[in-house]
């Protein structure tokens, strides 16, 4: 084998591959079964490249990439074409890797932000996603800040009491925020959210369709004890898909 | 283009085994092209002409054989490249693809309207502060005015308790006034008095000095039904009774004038009391008393000791200085005018005035308590 070929060969998702390896190393793995996980989450060569060049750095599991990926790309998988730019109008060029590589840099900037200022809690790949997604390379992370900074009056204003713990508080209301107050804004055409207190000046009925949704969707993760915890749907679904 | 994208698309383009004709660095930016001539306008093949053209005066100038001497030979090097890069035509569309993308960053409309937005939001945050300072002002305002409206409302009191104040020291000043206007003529009544009463002068006001008075005789209106049996001086014909000329006799009454008493009581009788009369449901009766003085000390000859009930007789109100009238019968003399008027001599038509520490009814009161100065007789012989 020639040493291009070779060179070709070891660039490759095989677990001689350095990448392979650091990123194994990294997440506690053998290469063989990183190789396994990354082919069968990531099957477009493309994706896995892009997986392999930023995993190691962020110790982002292939799960998380491909939630990425699908968020953004939804079925369609990036290849090799994706990679060339093409012109959209005069002097203007883009690509579909290059937005996505913009994405990808906010959203692991975001996690990596909040990772280190917040410790008490993490920020899912999910809501990462829907927040990069609306607020783009503008400075996401000051919509956690907002909530960190307001959240005895959010919480008064979802009926969640002030006593539970920080983290449980954060990510509930990150969660109404991400999956609620964005998609809400956008299917009924307002603007982004720009400060908090746009939620808590809302009308009342707003308030109280907020404080529906939370009870409807939210009281077993916050009152469950560790057995309905451990039987949790939820669970099955990670287990089913591989994640756990 | 950014770092990040730029050197994952490297990454990524070399494990796939794409790799660019050229190195790192984009041969148009190596050969000093900026994003201006994105803006000639020029389509790609008056561009790759013109670029070529450059390109090519620019390695000539650089070329080794004219030995430039401002120029390293790595940068030589790279000029070279770069033309013989930029002389293919494909090459040269794709340099150019990817030019525009790493110039064009600046020139996206996004990157206008995220600059736009974080204007706007650096404003909207200067907004907010100016709100949240313009309602503590308006919180500590408020605060302000509640307290100057109740300084005022207390001011207002204040003020209409004041004005209340100032009336009344003026009233008490205007009584004050008059206070002092009645102590004044009453202390120089008494004044006028003691000087009269001291200096014996009968010549002034007329009369007998109360001093040296020796009797009198007095008219009154008496309260019908109250005390003694009524006696009158005189009979049906008009002449004296027996009992008043021997009540009367020692008194050495010179007769002109017992004469002239006998013709004024028919007269007195007529004039304040010819007949009962009812004054506020009281009915009055003419009597007629004769009273033997000695320093001033009354003592009863003739008629009804309710007349001057003891103490001592102080002189006389002359009708020259008030109008004597019927009431003053009835009713003691205001003690102003009183005072005011007062005279030490007896002097005839005029009312006697006495002290006496009894009362109307004879009964006698402690003197420490209570002295009565009585003013309702009208003299109508003294001597």
């Amino acid at each position: 084998m020639s040493n291009e070929a070779l060179d070709r060969y070891l660039s490759g998702l095989v677990p001689q591959n350095r990448k392979v390896k650091r990123l194994a190393r990294r997440l506690r793995w053998r290469p063989e079964t990183a190789v396994e996980r990354i082919k069968r989450a990531l099957p477009a060569p493309v994706e896995q490249q892009i997986y392999l060049d930023v995993a190691a750095d962020f110790g982002l599991l292939p799960e998380s990439m491909a939630k990425l990926l699908r968020f953004f790309m939804g079925e369609e998988e990036l290849d090799a074409e994706d990679m060339d730019f093409h012109s959209i109008g005069e002097n203007l060029v883009a690509s579909k890797f290059a937005e996505f590589a913009e994405f990808l840099r906010e959203c692991l900037h975001l996690l990596k932000v909040v990772a280190q200022e917040y410790s008490s809690f993490s920020l899912t790949i999910e809501h990462a996603a829907v927040i990069v997604k609306h607020y783009g390379v503008d400075e996401p992370e000051l919509l956690i800040e907002m909530i960190d900074g307001n959240l005895e009056e959010l919480c008064e204003l979802l009926g969640v009491s002030n006593e539970r713990a920080y983290s449980q508080r954060m990510r509930l209301c990150i969660w109404i925020v991400v999956t609620k107050v964005i998609p809400a804004n956008k299917a009924e055409g307002r603007p982004d959210i720009l400060d908090i207190s746009d939620i808590l000046r809302s009308d009342s009925s707003r308030r109280r369709e907020l404080r529906r949704l939370l009870l409807e969707e939210v009281p077993d993760y916050l009152s469950a004890d560790s057995h309905e915890l451990g039987t949790h749907p939820s669970l099955n679904l990670l287990k089913k898909t591989g994640i756990i | 283009m950014d770092s990040f994208t730029r050197s994952l698309k490297r990454s990524v383009d070399a494990a796939l085994g794409k790799t660019s004709p050229w190195g790192k660095i984009n041969p148009l930016v190596v050969i000093g092209l900026t994003e201006a001539l994105l803006d000639l306008h020029l389509s790609e093949d008056q561009m790759y002409a013109a670029v070529r053209s450059y390109v090519r005066q620019l390695a000539a100038q650089v070329h080794p054989d004219r030995s430039p001497t401002n120029v390293t030979a790595t940068r030589q090097l790279e000029i070279i490249e770069a033309l013989n890069i930029l002389d293919d035509r494909a090459a040269f569309s794709y340099a150019l693809k990817e030019f525009r993308e790493l110039k064009g960053e600046d020139r996206k409309e996004l990157a206008i309207l995220r600059n736009a937005l974080s204007n706007a939001r650096t404003k909207l945050e200067g907004f907010d502060a100016r709100e949240l300072k313009l309602a503590q002002e308006t919180r500590e305002f408020e605060g302000h005015r509640r307290r100057f409206e109740v300084d005022e409302e207390t001011r207002k009191n204040r003020v209409v308790y004041l004005e209340e104040t100032v009336e009344n020291f003026k009233g008490e000043t205007r009584d004050l006034r008059a206070s002092r206007s009645r102590w004044k003529k009453r202390y120089e009544g008494i004044n006028e008095y003691l000087t009269l009463l001291s200096s014996g002068d009968q010549t002034r006001g007329g009369g007998v000095h109360v001093p040296e008075a020796r009797w009198a005789v007095l008219f009154s209106l008496i309260l019908a039904g109250v005390g003694e049996k009524r006696v009158l001086p005189v009979d049906k014909k008009g002449d004296w009774t027996s009992d008043f000329t021997r009540s009367v006799q020692d008194l050495r009454i010179p007769v002109g004038t017992l004469l002239e008493v006998q013709e004024q009581w028919p007269q007195l009788v007529a004039k304040f009391g010819q007949t009962d009369f009812t004054d506020f449901g009281r009915v009055y009766k003419p009597w007629l008393s004769a009273y033997k003085l000695s320093g001033g000390k009354p003592e009863l000859l003739f008629g009804t000791m309710r007349a001057i009930s003891g103490g001592f007789v102080l002189g006389s109100i002359s009708p020259d200085r008030l109008k004597i009238g019927r009431q003053n019968l009835t009713h003691n003399f205001n003690i102003d005018q009183l005072f005011e008027n007062l005279s030490p001599n007896l002097v005839q038509g005029g009312i006697l005035v006495s002290r006496t520490v009894k009362n109307v009814k004879g009964e006698r009161s402690s003197p420490k308590k209570l002295t009565i100065t009585q003013s309702r007789h009208l003299i109508v012989a003294a001597g």
